[in-house]
């Protein structure tokens, strides 16, 4: 058995849409009709998937899981959403470096809740770019501050938002 | 109509007009320039941008940085080698060769015409398209849009880039998330958990803007380096390359067809226009020597096709509701946010914003052509601002922006959650397009398909003939990927 982020994947959306669909048994026929047809048939794709990522006997059974479309023959480069090369680039990035940049991203969510959206704005890019990007601490706080100031015109003088939570 | 039409027209006549596309059109510039970014991410940060703006002013913008976007992509896929989106890969084939003979400024002249030229022909046949358009919505009631919607995300599974299956999984997964929040029948709440914000269901626009600003941008910071190589940047003979969109006209025209066709296909995109218009320039040209070490012909033909797929893909959009590409499912929640839905409503009642839609599409596309050629230099400079920090810039505008749409903060925590599950889903392989569309598809079905039963009963999906050529088509399109796997030859080694 193979555990990838592949099959880790699978697996959490496998799990989302069971507990949907085990949900919907509570709700009338009409409001559950939909969640039953949409969530039966996916699980059974995403069953087949999964068996195909975690398996090797499976994954050669299941050939047709695995098919690219005709298109993708004809596409070597650029992409909008499956395009395999830049697929393949991304998943040579270490999962830490990636589990990082979410942690960033919550502690940018929690601060928007709790300060004002500007001032968070300025010291979240001026950190990530210092510290993350390890890039110059003058560059970071010239972009910082530039941004800064663009998002309070936008979003302070001229759309007047106002985070009120 | 001819009112219509002149309605469309006028806001682009004021100066508010005039600024806001200009700005629009700067802002596809960048973000067209920009590798990794393109037009759903310009259309995702513009969106809160435009609350306060009259239904014909959004569309200004926003038109208008979607249209800049394709030949912004061409600029630094001829100079620097590096396309800006990927519906301008295959121009790099031939533009950069032309650039590194020192014929850049042939390229981009010819690639500049291409582009205009296409996105008119794109934007000529959607206008003439709307006639036809009125006629044939009318023929279609609540089973012919439950066929449709489901249609077009079978389409996806079918044409979209890399495994069908996973753009099945992704549609599937999808339409569950289509179902949170109130039943459009019962009105029963589902899945909410009781908390309120879910009550309406996944709000499109912050889920749009989370799949595609956040989730690009992770992507983009993580593999920090600078876009651009050190590759000199030289431009002449700008109207050598002009005449020669002319002196092939041929190539031009095949091109600008084959991407409003492929843009008027739910799902393909500008990639598969601008490969397709390329090989089919390769297979019909008598000399064939020239393709890859710089030949005009092929950067004429993948930017009419690339350009011309927005006129293309405008089509379902507009008339049927169902979003023709990425850029085009990002429009339509943006649409929707104004009290525009597109399809019946918008075809019948507000035709002079599909009129707006036209004109700035066809005005932004010369108006970045021009633009483009007198600071292609200065724009491919750009690229070399290393994308650590472009990221941090668009991650804070996106939630802040999110916010902006409504004040409520369950916005910005849909806005995180998509881009964190959005970068998987690209990580991964599976498809963002056919997960969007089908969150946006998921509700009309689900309407469509309750009034069809109450009102014609099950049989109403199959006796009307629209309804039942479209429930074949849907089968033909689901299997078609497969038929090849239980070929004739391979059942006989199967029964052997």
């Amino acid at each position: 058995m193979r555990i990838s982020a592949r099959s880790i994947f699978s697996f959490f959306l496998i799990v989302v849409v069971a507990i949907m669909v085990f949900l919907s048994f509570d709700y009338n026929d009409k409001a559950r009709f939909f969640p039953l047809l949409f969530g039966g048939v996916t699980i059974i794709l995403i069953g087949l998937q999964l068996l195909s990522d975690c398996f090797s006997g499976f994954e050669k059974r299941l050939a047709f899981v695995g098919r690219k479309s005709a298109f993708s023959k004809l596409i070597k480069t650029g992409g909008e959403t499956q395009n395999p090369s830049e697929a393949e680039q991304s998943s040579g990035v270490p999962f830490v470096r990636v589990f990082r940049l979410f942690l960033w991203l919550v502690a940018l969510t929690a601060a928007l809740y709790f300060f004002n959206y500007v001032a968070v704005s300025v010291v979240f890019i001026f950190l990530l770019i210092a510290l993350e990007a390890k890039a110059g601490w003058l560059r970071a706080l010239f972009v910082a501050l530039s941004v800064g100031i663009f998002i309070f015109a936008l979003f302070g003088i001229i759309l007047r938002v106002n985070f009120q939570v | 109509m001819l009112a219509s039409a002149l309605e469309g027209f006028m806001p682009l006549l004021s100066w508010s007009g005039l600024l806001l596309l200009l700005l629009g059109t700067l802002m596809g510039m960048l973000f067209g320039i920009l590798p990794g970014l393109g037009g759903p991410q310009v259309l995702a940060l513009l969106i809160p941008v435009t609350y306060g703006l009259s239904p014909h002013m959004a569309t200004i913008i926003l038109i208008g940085a979607m249209g800049a976007v394709p030949f912004s992509g061409s600029i630094t896929a001829i100079l620097i080698n590096t396309p800006g989106t990927g519906a301008s890969a295959a121009t790099t084939f031939d533009g950069f060769p032309l650039s590194r003979q020192g014929k850049a400024g042939l390229a981009l002249g010819a690639s500049a015409t291409a582009s205009a030229l296409g996105a008119i022909f794109g934007a000529a046949v959607l206008a003439l398209l709307i006639p036809v358009g009125r006629q044939v919505i009318m023929a279609f009631s609540y089973p012919e849009f439950f066929m449709l919607a489901i249609m077009g995300l079978s389409v996806i599974a079918l044409v979209s880039q890399g495994s069908p299956w996973k753009s099945l999984i992704s549609g599937g997964f999808g339409l569950m998330l289509s179902t949170i929040g109130s039943d459009p029948i019962t009105g029963l709440s589902r899945f909410t958990f009781g908390n309120f914000y879910l009550w309406d269901g996944i709000k499109p626009v912050p889920a749009l803007i989370g799949m595609f600003a956040i989730a690009e941008s992770i992507d983009l910071f993580i593999k920090k380096e600078s876009i651009a190589g050190q590759h000199k940047i030289l431009i002449s003979g700008v109207w050598d390359g002009i005449r020669s969109v002319f002196q092939n006209f041929g190539v031009f025209l095949r091109g600008s067809i084959i991407g409003t066709v492929i843009g008027i296909i739910p799902g393909v995109g500008g990639v598969v226009a601008n490969f397709l218009a390329y090989a089919q320039t390769i297979q019909t040209a008598k000399d064939k020597s020239g393709f890859g070490k710089g030949d005009i012909r092929g950067v004429i033909a993948a930017e009419a096709a690339n350009n011309a797929k927005d006129g293309g893909a405008l089509v379902p959009t507009v008339v049927f509701g169902i979003p023709g590409s990425l850029e085009m499912a990002v429009l339509l929640g943006a649409l929707i946010l104004h009290g525009l839905e597109p399809g019946p409503d918008l075809l019948l009642d507000r035709l002079d914003i599909i009129f707006t839609l036209i004109f700035t599409l066809v005005l932004a596309n010369i108006l970045v052509s021009v633009i483009g050629l007198v600071s292609a230099r200065q724009l491919a400079r750009l690229t070399k601002i290393p994308s650590a920090y472009v990221a941090p810039v668009i991650f804070c505008l996106s939630l802040i922006g999110a916010y902006s749409m409504n004040n409520l903060f369950g916005d910005v925590l849909v806005t995180l959650c998509f881009g964190i599950f959005g970068y998987f889903v690209k990580r991964l392989g599976y498809s963002k397009i056919a997960l969007v569309i089908a969150l946006l598809l998921g509700k009309i079905a689900q309407e469509s398909f309750h009034q069809t039963l109450v009102s014609m009963g099950i049989k109403g999906f199959f006796v009307r003939p629209i309804s039942l050529c479209l429930f074949i088509l849907i089968l033909v399109f689901l299997t078609l990927p497969y038929l090849k796997t239980f070929s004739p030859r391979q059942a006989k080694g199967l029964l052997k």
